[in-house]
């Protein structure tokens, strides 16, 4: 009979408070496991929102700000670039492509963001992908929209479709520019960015809504039929930012000094890459936080462990005393309290991990849906695996508490218990 | 040569190594923080760093004695050795193309050539090392500006900044790199020398 | 060295516990083969008296020689390893793993005694012998321990002492929890095992009745004096 066979026996004789304490290092190991996971999944999909865009150009504003109103849709952004700025930034020789955007409307809580066709051409996320018509095409006639896929699947929206952009970025403020109503021509495919979260028009689309409103407000009477709308000169006067994509990617810091003195207006040009790892590290120090926490659970299960089989010791001296008795040397009975202690700790962490896979095949689908954060489930990385082998190996030293008061007591002492 | 284009292109479009625009690390002159920033296209690679001269050198000010041009020429020495400073993996297959160095005043214009003695002698006397905060004036700062030209830039994924071992004052530089993978930006410090390129 | 007669000699040998009941021993001899009935009162110290001589207990003098080494010179491991090599002990109480099945505890020495295993051919085959042999009915064998009766648990644990043939058989009160008729016949069979083991046997009781079935009947007080306890000193 081995070792390892009256270890397992021994465990199986205390299943009940073995099966807890291993539940209890499952679990820490899960949450630990599936904070990383979201941590990493959530930095990535945040890295992914975009690519591919050299600099975004905006009124003078921090990056982070600039960042968060331009690609992520948070918050308004404080000034609008003026045309003219536009259009001499778009005239610089570097400048291979340039896509505005001009925010400000909404639809049933959904950001209008209005732009030129060159968006869906250029806006790259993901590594590069870029973005699909799921239905539908792009935008082409003045009152043309393309909507988001959340947007689509949310409101129940398909091609064809007529709808109808209000003013201000309020939700359900519908009393709105109800009578001049877009058609659906293109429904984008699921991206998990902010970009399935918006109705997309043209430029001049969103002068036209706005021709006979003034001061954010309709003016009194002043009602001018969509005919002649389309009549009218629909420059835009400003737009909140642009997106700009250079020849050549040496150019950059160039180019983002030169918008950066540009003396007509104050503006800022950030490079989204940098503004995402500055946005990051802002956040990083809550995803720290969570990260420790979850570190700390995984310390209280592991001394959880430890009191387990300290108490168990307690109700086991005499097993202990008949073993010592039969031959097996305080060495031994050590080595059996710790690869005890590490079985359990490997029972937890097997388990942990199980419990990982079961939870991110069960809630990938939702997290994907829901939150656009896309966890992709593949094999324990290093990262996983060393955090395992760290539980397996600290269940191990947790045994060594136990062992050695094991060692330390006399046989004569297990063998005087009296009841 | 297409090489000796796209450097022309890339002098062009950097500036060399001139020091009048005013730029992000300029507005915050701080000992022992510089920036690093790095751009591969194509089969090349650029390198631009900017540092205040104190992290370099040790002193901010024209150098008087022959120690400090001593200093001097030794930091324009190891900064001319890119392959140390900014260790990148073999497998990239990078040979230096063109390295230019610069000492200068930060918001002055000029280049640094070891001649310029006489120029602003007059602060430079009693000038320790402590009292930089209050003078302004004499903050100057080194850059450098490296064209690498690369066999195979995709392997280019981890620059180990030998920087820090180079130069002891130094502390920090603010990394901006810019590939075809995209932008990736960090910090890099006297303990943390390799930064990974996503 | 000593007599290869002496199965077990104690010489001049004191032991004290911790709470100041002690013993001391001038002189005790058990003959290879012997079978000597260990008599006394409750409290009087036989269960520390074979602990002593098993080396469970370090006496402060004296020496305690056991098949030719003495026991109370070993140190660490040696001495787990050299009680499991000579001695088979049946403990007053608690014999048994309970979560081991009857067989499995008969093995526990075979597990830790290469002496004793290199002895026992087929281990199992041995052990099921053994608990056959002493009354097991073979329904039992795989049975946990914890579930036997106490009598049962006795027998068990005189198999596992008799296992692959320790020179010397400690028993404490084995039959404690048996009537008399089965006290007996379990006595016929331990003796008949030893005989097929040529091994010698201690064994403690306060049955003065069963003392006809041993080759001597030893009193504790005639062996041992009792020091520190003032019950003890009454009683001498
Ligand atoms: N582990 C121990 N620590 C301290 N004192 C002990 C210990 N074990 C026994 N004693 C003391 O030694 C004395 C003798 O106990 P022992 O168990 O040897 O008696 P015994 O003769 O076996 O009695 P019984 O017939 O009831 O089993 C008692 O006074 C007891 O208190
Ligand atoms: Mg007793």
């Amino acid at each position: 009979m081995s070792l390892m066979r009256l270890a397992l026996l021994s465990l199986w004789n205390r299943r009940l408070t073995a099966i807890l304490t291993i539940l209890g290092i499952a679990l820490s190991v899960t949450l630990f496991l599936s904070v990383e996971k979201l941590r990493t999944g959530a930095r990535e999909s945040f890295a992914n929102t975009i690519s591919g865009t050299d600099l975004i150009v905006g009124a003078r504003a921090g990056d982070v700000q600039l960042l968060l109103y331009s690609v992520f849709r948070i918050g308004n952004a404080t000034n609008n670039i003026t045309w003219e700025s536009y259009q001499d930034i778009a005239a610089r020789r570097e400048v291979d492509w340039i896509v505005p955007i001009s925010l400000g409307d909404s639809h049933r809580g959904y950001r209008v963001v209005g732009t030129t066709p060159g968006f869906f051409e250029h806006y790259r996320y993901r590594r590069d992908t870029e973005l699909r018509f799921a239905a539908g095409t792009t935008l082409d006639d003045l009152f043309d929209t393309v909507i988001g896929a959340d947007v689509a699947k949310a409101l129940g929206y398909a091609v064809g479709d007529r709808i109808v952009v209000s003013h201000g970025t309020g939700r359900g403020s519908e009393a709105g520019h109800d009578d001049k109503p877009f058609r659906v021509t293109g429904i984008l495919a699921r991206t998990g960015t902010p970009v399935d979260r918006a109705v997309y028009v043209g430029l001049e689309a969103i002068e036209a809504i706005h021709v006979d409103w003034q001061g954010g407000g309709r003016v009194e009477g002043l009602r001018i039929p969509v005919e002649r709308v389309r009549n009218m000169d629909l420059t835009p006067k400003t737009v909140t930012a642009a997106l700009v994509g250079l020849k050549s990617r040496i150019t950059t810091f160039r180019f983002q000094r030169f918008v950066n003195e540009y003396d007509a207006e104050p503006l800022t040009a950030i490079l989204p890459g940098v503004a995402l790892s500055n946005l990051w590290s802002l956040v990083g120090v809550a995803e720290r936080a969570l990260s420790a926490v979850s570190l700390m659970v995984i310390v209280t299960a592991l001394l959880g462990l430890v009191t387990t089989l300290l108490a168990s010791l307690e109700e086991r001296r005499r097993e202990m005393a008949i073993l010592r008795a039969n031959g097996a040397s305080p060495r031994t009975i050590s080595v059996l309290l710790t690869a005890e202690s590490g079985l359990i700790a490997l029972a937890g962490a097997l388990l942990g991990l199980a419990f990982l896979y079961g939870l991110l095949f069960t809630l990938q689908p939702l997290l994907d849906s829901r939150f656009g954060l896309y966890l992709k489930i593949d094999a324990p990385d290093l990262q996983d695996c060393t955090i395992l082998g760290i539980v397996v190996l600290a269940g191990i030293a947790a045994g060594f508490i136990p062992a050695w008061r094991a060692y330390r007591r006399s046989l004569a002492d297990g063998m005087s218990i009296r009841s | 040569m297409k090489s000796s284009i796209w450097l022309a292109v890339a002098f062009t479009t950097l500036g060399g190594v001139a020091f009048a625009e005013e730029t992000r690390h300029a507005d915050a002159h701080e000992h022992g923080h510089g920036t690093f920033q790095m751009v591969i296209e194509d089969d090349h690679a650029v390198i631009e760093i900017a540092v205040p001269a104190f992290d370099i050198i040790g002193f901010e000010h024209t150098p008087s004695t022959t120690a400090q041009r001593d200093a001097m020429a030794d930091a324009a020495a190891a900064l001319s050795r890119p392959n140390t400073l900014f260790a990148m993996p073999a497998a990239a297959g990078c040979a230096i193309g063109q390295i230019e160095i610069g000492f200068g005043a930060t918001g002055g214009h000029r280049h640094e050539h070891g001649d310029q003695d006489e120029h602003e002698e007059h602060a430079d006397d009693n000038h320790g090392k402590d009292d930089h905060e209050k003078d302004e004036e004499t903050h100057s700062e080194v850059k450098a500006f490296y064209l690498l030209a690369c066999k195979k830039t995709e392997a280019l994924n981890r620059i180990e900044f030998g920087y820090f071992d180079a130069f002891p004052e130094a502390e920090e530089l603010d990394v901006v790199i810019l590939s075809a993978a995209g932008q990736s930006a960090g910090e890099v410090d006297r303990d943390n020398k390799v930064f990974e390129i996503e | 060295m000593s007599n290869s007669e002496h199965a077990l000699s104690i010489r001049g040998t004191a032991f004290a516990w911790e709470g100041g009941f002690g013993l001391e021993i001038a002189a005790f001899d058990l003959h290879a083969r012997e079978r000597v009935l260990l008599l006394g009162p409750s409290g009087g110290g036989k269960s520390t008296f074979l602990n002593l001589v098993a080396g469970i207990t370090t006496p402060s003098r004296g020496q305690i020689d056991v098949l030719g080494t003495d026991i109370a010179q070993l140190r660490g491991s040696r001495v787990d390893r050299f009680r499991v090599d000579s001695f088979g002990i049946i403990f007053q109480m608690f014999n048994l793993m309970p979560w081991l099945s009857a067989i499995d505890n008969v093995l526990v020495p075979l597990r830790f005694s290469r002496l004793r295993r290199s002895r026992t051919g087929d281990a199992r085959a041995e052990a099921s012998r053994l608990l056959g042999a002493l009354g097991i009915e073979k329904t039992l064998f795989d049975q946990r321990a914890g579930t036997l009766s106490v009598g049962q648990q006795q027998r068990v644990a005189a198999a596992r002492a008799l296992i692959g043939g320790p020179g010397i058989i400690l028993a404490d009160e084995p039959t404690s929890a048996l009537d008399r008729a089965n006290a007996r016949a379990f006595l016929d069979l331990l003796f008949a095992e030893l005989e097929a083991a040529k091994a010698a046997l201690l064994m403690v009781s306060h049955d003065e009745t069963l003392a006809d079935a041993f080759d001597r009947v030893v009193r504790l007080d005639d062996i041992a004096r009792v020091t520190g306890n003032p019950e003890g000193s009454a009683a001498a």
